[in-house]
C-alpha cells in the first residue's frame, strides 16, 4: 500500500497507546508545569482564554469545567480566528492566553500569539507538542506535552497529551492560587493517575462495542454526538473524528440545544450518541436519552451506568467501569467516538483523511501551518 | 399542535422592515427604563444566556457589546450555564457582572432556573423576553418586554430580530453608562439601529428569489453546512436552525475556521455550503473558505454585500445583502436569505414547519417539550 494513504488501523493503535501515553508522560508533564508555575505571577490573574482550532479546540472545552472548577476562575475556549479578529481589543491585563497547538505551527494560533506582544502586560502560555516551534517562540511560556509520533493519523495521542497537560496545569494553578490545598491536589494527581487503569479495564469492550455499532448505523448518512459541560468538548472531537476518519456527516451539539433544534432533523432514525458521565448534567442526559428514544432515534449512550435507565439495545450502549471525576471524564469519554470513527472507515473502506483521493486541505496557503 | 403553514415563514420575513422601523423607539425607552432599576456602575462585564433561537441571538450580538460598548461579553447555554457556568463565577471579581437572561416565550425552563441561580449568587440579572407577566419576569431583578403583535406561529424570526434588537439597545446604552461614548453618539447607533429597517427591507427584494432557485437545486440534499465567524458565527448556526425547524433536513452552523479544521472532509462532495460573509474582520479568511469550498467541488451560496464581487466569483449562487451595514449590525439582516432559503425549500418538499403535518411526531415531541416550560 501506497504510505500516504491511511488505514485506519493506524487510529485503532493510537487509542490503544493511550494508557501508556499517560503512564509514561504524566511526570514530565507535572514537572513541566510545575517549573512553569515557578516562573510566572498568578496572583493577578482573573480570567483565561484557551484558544485553539480542531483538536486543540475541543481539548479547550473539555478543559474548561476543569480550571472553573478547581481554580474558581472564569475560562473561556475560543477558536483562533474568533480570538484574533473579534476578541484581541477586548482583552484585560488581569488575562492569561493559553494557546494550545499539538505542532506548534497551527496558523491562527501563532497569528494570535504575535499579535498578543502588543499587550506586553498580558501574560501568554503555550502546550505544545514540539518544543522548537513558531508557537513556542512567541510565548511567554511553555509546556512541552509532547509525546512520541506513532504516525500520521486524526489526532488521538496529541489530544490526549493536550488535555492531560491542561488538567494536570488547572489542578497546579488551583493550588498555587490557594483555591484547593496541597492535600486536594494530591488527591486529583492521584485519581489521574488511575485512569491509564480505568483505560485498560474498558478497552476491549468499548472496541467490541464501537465495532458491532459500525455495523448497524454504516449507512447512517449522520450521526449526532451530544454532551454537556466538559463533555460538550467531548462531543466535538468524536464528530471531528468521524469525519476526518471516514467523512460521514456527524455533529456536535449541547444536551440543551438538541432538545431546542435537532431534534426535529430527519431521519428519524439518526444515530445519537450520548456522552453521560456521572456529573452535573447527568440529569439532563437522561431527560435527553429519553426524549430521543421516544422519537425513534438510535440512542447509543456512554455512561458508567450508575443513574440512568439505559436504552433496551444493549448492543448500542457502552458502560464504562471505574469511577471518574466529570472533569477528568474527557481523558476516557473520547475513546469509544474515537473507535466508532475507525471501525466506519473500516465499515465503509475509507481511508483516514480521504488519503486516498487527491483531496488536500494543504494545498491552500492559509492552512498551511507556520515554520 | 395545529399544523403550521410555511406561509406564516414568510408573513414574518416580511413584516422585518416594518418591526425595524415601528419598534426600535419604542425598545430604547424600554431599555432605558429597565437599566434604570439597575444601580451599581460601571457595568464591565455581561453573561447573556439563551437557548435555540435566543443563543443564536446572543452570539450575534455578542460582538457589538465588545466592539462598540467595550464590555466584556459571554454568551453561555443555558444548562451550561446552570450546571457549570454560574456556580464558578466569582461575585468578587465580577461584581460589576450584569447577568442577561433571554427567553423569547419567557417560559424558557433552564432561563429562569439560570436568573433564579445568578439571583441566590448575588448579581443582578435582567430578563429580556417577548412576552408580559412571563416567569422570567416575575424571578429577573429588572426586565424588558420587548412585546410584537401575534402573527400565527413559526419558526421565530420576528422573536429573533426583536431579541437582537433589545440586545443592541442595551449595548449601546450600556457604552453610554460606562462613560465609552456621548448621548450623541448613541443617539446616532440608535439611527443606525433604526435605519437597518431600510437595509431589510431591500435584502428581502434582492434575496427572494435567489433563495427560491437555490431550494429547487438543492431539494434533495440531506444535509446543509452554514459558516460564518464573529457576529455571523450566531447568523450560521441561527440559520441552520431555521432549515431544521421548517423542513426538518439536516443543518450544521459551523466557524469558518473550524470548517477548514474538520469538516471539508466530510461528504458529499456536492454538500451545500452556505457562507455568510458580511464585509468585516474575518471577510478575508471567508475569501481563501470559499476558494477552498469550492475547489472540493461543494456547492457554494455566499451571502454577502450586493456590491462583493472577489468572493461571488467563487459561488454557484449568491443572496446578496444591501449595502451598508456594520458587521457589528450584520445578524439583523444575514439571516434573511437564509430563510427565505427555509421557506422555499419546505414548501418543495411539502413539509411543515416543526414537522406539524406528523401527528405521531408532534404528539411524543410536544411531551417533552412541554416540560422544559414554566408557565
Amino acid at each position: 500500500m501506497n504510505s500516504n494513504i491511511l488505514d485506519p488501523e493506524l487510529m485503532i493503535n493510537e487509542v490503544f497507546s493511550l494508557p501508556e501515553l499517560i503512564r509514561h508522560h504524566f511526570d514530565d508533564f507535572h514537572q513541566s508545569v510545575c517549573t512553569l508555575l515557578n516562573q510566572i505571577s498568578i496572583d493577578e490573574i482573573e480570567k483565561v482564554y484557551i484558544i485553539g482550532c480542531g483538536d486543540s479546540y475541543h481539548a479547550a472545552f473539555s478543559s474548561e469545567m476543569a480550571f472553573e472548577t478547581f481554580c474558581k476562575i472564569d475560562t473561556e475556549p475560543i477558536n483562533g480566528l474568533r480570538f484574533l479578529a473579534y476578541c484581541f481589543d477586548n482583552i484585560d491585563n488581569n488575562s492569561l492566553i493559553i494557546g494550545v497547538s499539538a505542532s506548534g505551527r497551527s496558523a491562527r494560533i501563532v497569528e494570535a500569539f504575535s499579535l498578543m506582544k502588543q499587550k506586553r502586560n498580558v501574560k501568554t502560555l503555550a502546550f505544545v507538542g514540539t518544543k522548537d516551534s513558531p508557537l513556542s517562540q512567541l510565548a511567554d511560556y511553555l509546556v512541552d506535552v509532547s509525546v512520541p509520533f506513532m504516525g500520521k493519523c486524526p489526532g488521538v495521542r496529541t489530544y490526549q497529551a493536550n488535555l492531560l497537560g491542561l488538567i494536570i496545569f488547572s489542578i497546579m494553578f488551583a493550588e498555587r492560587k490557594g483555591k484547593i490545598s496541597s492535600n486536594e491536589a494530591q488527591v486529583l494527581l492521584e485519581e489521574i493517575k488511575q485512569i491509564p487503569d480505568i483505560l485498560e479495564d474498558n478497552l476491549q469492550e468499548f472496541q467490541n462495542h464501537t465495532a458491532e455499532v459500525a455495523k448497524i448505523i454504516k449507512h447512517q448518512p449522520v450521526i449526532l454526538f451530544l454532551g454537556s459541560g466538559p463533555n460538550y468538548g467531548t462531543a466535538m472531537f468524536c464528530a471531528a473524528k468521524v469525519c476526518e476518519a471516514c467523512g460521514m456527516v456527524s455533529f456536535a451539539q449541547d444536551l440543551e440545544e438538541f432538545a431546542h433544534v435537532e431534534n426535529l432533523c430527519y431521519p428519524d432514525d439518526m444515530p445519537v450518541f450520548i456522552l453521560a458521565p456521572d456529573g452535573k448534567s447527568t440529569w439532563r442526559a437522561d431527560q435527553i436519552l429519553k426524549f430521543a428514544q421516544t422519537l425513534g432515534k438510535q440512542v447509543m449512550i456512554l455512561t458508567d451506568g450508575v443513574s440512568l435507565e439505559l436504552p433496551v439495545d444493549n448492543r448500542k450502549n457502552t458502560i464504562l467501569s471505574g469511577f471518574i471525576r466529570e472533569q477528568f471524564s474527557p481523558l476516557v469519554y473520547h475513546v469509544p467516538g474515537t473507535l466508532l470513527a475507525a471501525f466506519l472507515a473500516k465499515e465503509l473502506n475509507r481511508k483516514l483523511f480521504r488519503s486516498d483521493q487527491s483531496t488536500s486541505r494543504i494545498s491552500f496557503p492559509s492552512n498551511i501551518s507556520i515554520n | 399542535m395545529n399544523l403550521i403553514s410555511p406561509e406564516s415563514m414568510l408573513d414574518n420575513i416580511k413584516d422585518l422592515p416594518n418591526l425595524v422601523e415601528k419598534n426600535t423607539l419604542h425598545f430604547s425607552k424600554l431599555v432605558d427604563q429597565a437599566l434604570n432599576n439597575i444601580h451599581f456602575n460601571p457595568i464591565t462585564q455581561v453573561y447573556i444566556v439563551g437557548d435555540g433561537d435566543s443563543f443564536h441571538a446572543a452570539l450575534g450580538a455578542e460582538y457589538a457589546f465588545e466592539a462598540i460598548a467595550g464590555i466584556t461579553c459571554s454568551v453561555v447555554s443555558g444548562q451550561k450555564f446552570l450546571d457549570y457556568k454560574i456556580r464558578n463565577i466569582p461575585l468578587e471579581v465580577f461584581k460589576n457582572t450584569l447577568i442577561i437572561g433571554i427567553s423569547a416565550s419567557g417560559s424558557t425552563k433552564r432561563i429562569v432556573q439560570s436568573i433564579n441561580a445568578g439571583k441566590e449568587l448575588g448579581f443582578v440579572t435582567l430578563a429580556l423576553t417577548g412576552r408580559p407577566d412571563s416567569a422570567v419576569i416575575k424571578c429577573a431583578d429588572t426586565s424588558i418586554v420587548l412585546e410584537l403583535p401575534a402573527f400565527p406561529p413559526s419558526p421565530g424570526i420576528r422573536s429573533y430580530v426583536a431579541t437582537l434588537l433589545g440586545l443592541y439597545l442595551i449595548a449601546f446604552k450600556l457604552g453610554f453608562r460606562n462613560g465609552k461614548y456621548s448621548q450623541e453618539k448613541t443617539d446616532l447607533l440608535i439611527d443606525e439601529l433604526k435605519d437597518t429597517s431600510i437595509i431589510a427591507e431591500k435584502t428581502i427584494s434582492l434575496s427572494e428569489n435567489g433563495a427560491k432557485k437555490v431550494a429547487e437545486e438543492l431539494v434533495n440534499h440531506s444535509s446543509l453546512m452554514f459558516l460564518g465567524s464573529g457576529p455571523s458565527f450566531g447568523t450560521a448556526i441561527f440559520s441552520a436552525a431555521k432549515v431544521i425547524e421548517s423542513c426538518g433536513v439536516f443543518s450544521m452552523g459551523q466557524d469558518l475556521e473550524e470548517w477548514s479544521h474538520v469538516e471539508f472532509f466530510a461528504y458529499p462532495g456536492d454538500m451545500p455550503t452556505f457562507l455568510i460573509a458580511p464585509p468585516g474582520r474575518s471577510f478575508w479568511r471567508a475569501l481563501e473558505i470559499a476558494e477552498m469550498v469550492k475547489s472540493y467541488g461543494h456547492k457554494l451560496i455566499v451571502i454577502t454585500s450586493e456590491i462583493e464581487n472577489e468572493i461571488t466569483k467563487y459561488a454557484d449562487y449568491v443572496l446578496p445583502v444591501s449595502h451598508s451595514i456594520s458587521e457589528e449590525l450584520s445578524p439583523l439582516v444575514y439571516h434573511i436569505g437564509a430563510d427565505f432559503f427555509a421557506y422555499y425549500l419546505t414548501k418543495f418538499l411539502g413539509r411543515n414547519p416543526f414537522r406539524s403535518d406528523d401527528l405521531e411526531f408532534r404528539e411524543k415531541n410536544m411531551e417533552y417539550q412541554k416540560r422544559d416550560r414554566i408557565r
